[in-house]
């Protein structure tokens, strides 16, 4: 099996299968225009500068998980229903990381477009804002409120309606 | 170099992507926190989905039709036919305090009303509104098939032409109030009202059960000056349940079938209007 090397934007250099690496679309055509361009035998570096070394490594935890025996080049899945459900447990553990982590990972993700994995992400943070408070949305994710008053008054009576924000309402 | 983390620093499409897995509720507290995050909620295609998902193909081609004449976004209509109210339950425990969701509820008001209020009523319309899992489905399915759902309703031709009708006025008139509607009148109006919107004022509400659910909403009792009406909330026996069942049933057949008053014989009067059903136990 071929390797590549991926280079982070921090300069550290991972190896991985080409498989692998395939999985990221954007890192799947860059090989093909270095393969094209220096022939089968050269090393492949393909440098990634949007990507710091760390969400790199965990991308990279991903693409090679699901490129396991089973998985074909393009990550759809030929597998056994209990590798599925194994895999779906991997996901859920792969993502229990902090607020900041999933963003870099999302933004990896959306650059380096690995479907799967972005799709993972986006679950995970509408995960993150099901079920809270306008307020609490903002604490968490570092919104800052820059509405106006016009639009303020907008919103609290759309939210009246929806009586999303009845208890903060009554406190003012 | 790690890229600045926060929200308004992801792409569109990834936020189109995430706040498409959103239930309308959240998606409206996203729309709450901030001008960029706003933006992003209102978008069209996330209402879109929201009506598609909510109320089927056959409905959405008459929503398409109302907003490309009437040139609102799908957010303001989405807004004016979604209910996101989570009012509490009542002791009384009516019919439409299940059915929260404006249209479900017009047409559980529709099959509802000139009816006894028995349990079997209750029953027929979870069943009915249970088995026609969204608007579309009443838009394709045949009349006939319809009304043998609601048999034991009686009127079931009134009713299922009523509901039909209004179902397709729901999604293709620009409508203010479901008075507006074939077959629907004040009572139907004054629920949608409290039920749907919030509304706890009892000015101008005639009927008698929404002026008790009304007074529950409002004291949190049934305080009533009128004894026969009370039914006690909580701790009531299958004695005095089985009693308050018999009232309602004979206030029903008193005002039930037969009295059609001049003028309003296009709209489904509702005299008991209320499905009363006694509490669990």
């Amino acid at each position: 099996m071929r390797t590549v090397i991926l280079r982070s934007s921090d300069g550290a250099d991972h190896i991985v299968s080409s498989e692998a690496a395939s999985l990221s679309r954007t890192v799947q055509s860059l090989l093909e225009e270095l393969e094209a361009k220096e022939g089968e035998e050269s090393p492949l570096i393909v440098p990634l500068p949007n990507v710091c070394d760390c969400t790199l490594r965990k991308v990279l935890q991903y693409c090679i998980q699901h490129t396991e025996p089973g998985t074909n080049l393009t990550g759809r899945i030929h597998v056994s229903e209990t590798r599925r459900r194994d895999l779906e447990v991997w996901d859920r553990n792969y993502m229990l990381v902090s607020t900041d982590e999933l963003y870099h990972l999302v933004m990896a993700a959306h650059y380096l477009n690995v479907p799967g994995l972005l799709e993972l992400c986006c679950e995970g943070i509408a995960n993150l804002i099901r079920g809270k408070s306008p307020q609490h949305v903002r604490q968490h994710f570092g919104l800052v409120n820059n509405f106006e008053k016009a639009e303020e008054e907008d919103i609290r009576r759309t939210n009246l309606w929806a009586l999303v924000d009845e208890k903060e309402l009554a406190k003012k | 170099m790690t890229p600045q983390a926060g929200f308004p620093s992801l792409p569109l499409e990834t936020c189109l992507v995430i706040f498409a897995k959103l239930d309308v509720n959240s998606l409206i507290n996203m729309a709450a926190t901030c001008r960029g995050m706003r933006v992003v909620a209102k978008e069209n295609s996330l209402w879109k989905q929201i009506a598609a998902a909510k109320w089927g193909r056959e409905a959405l081609a008459l929503c398409e039709k109302n907003v490309a004449s009437n040139q609102i976004t799908w957010f303001e209509f989405c807004k004016h036919r979604l209910c996101l109210l989570r009012s509490p339950r009542s002791p009384l425990n009516l019919v439409q305090e299940v059915y929260i969701d404006p249209w479900q509820h017009i047409v559980s008001c529709l099959l509802c009303s000139r009816t006894s209020g028995s349990e079997r009523v209750r029953c027929t319309i979870s069943f009915f509104l249970y088995h026609c899992q969204d608007a579309s489905y009443i838009l394709l399915a045949d009349d006939e098939e319809l009304q043998s759902l609601i048999e034991p309703l009686g009127l079931q031709e009134t009713r299922i032409r009523a509901v039909k009708q209004m179902t397709v006025a729901f999604f293709e008139k620009d409508w203010k109030d479901p008075s507006e509607f074939y077959g629907c009148g004040k009572f139907t109006s004054d629920s949608w009202r409290i039920f749907c919107r919030g509304e706890r004022s009892s000015k101008g509400v005639e009927d008698a059960t929404l002026l008790r659910y009304l007074r529950w909403r409002n004291t949190g009792s049934f305080v009533d000056p009128n004894p026969r009406q009370l039914r006690s909330s909580k701790g009531a026996g299958t004695k005095c349940n089985g009693v308050a069942k018999k009232v309602s049933e004979r206030s029903g057949r008193k005002h039930g079938r037969g009295q059609t008053e001049p003028g309003n014989s296009r709209v489904l009067r509702s005299h008991t209007k209320n499905i009363v059903m006694a509490p669990p136990h």
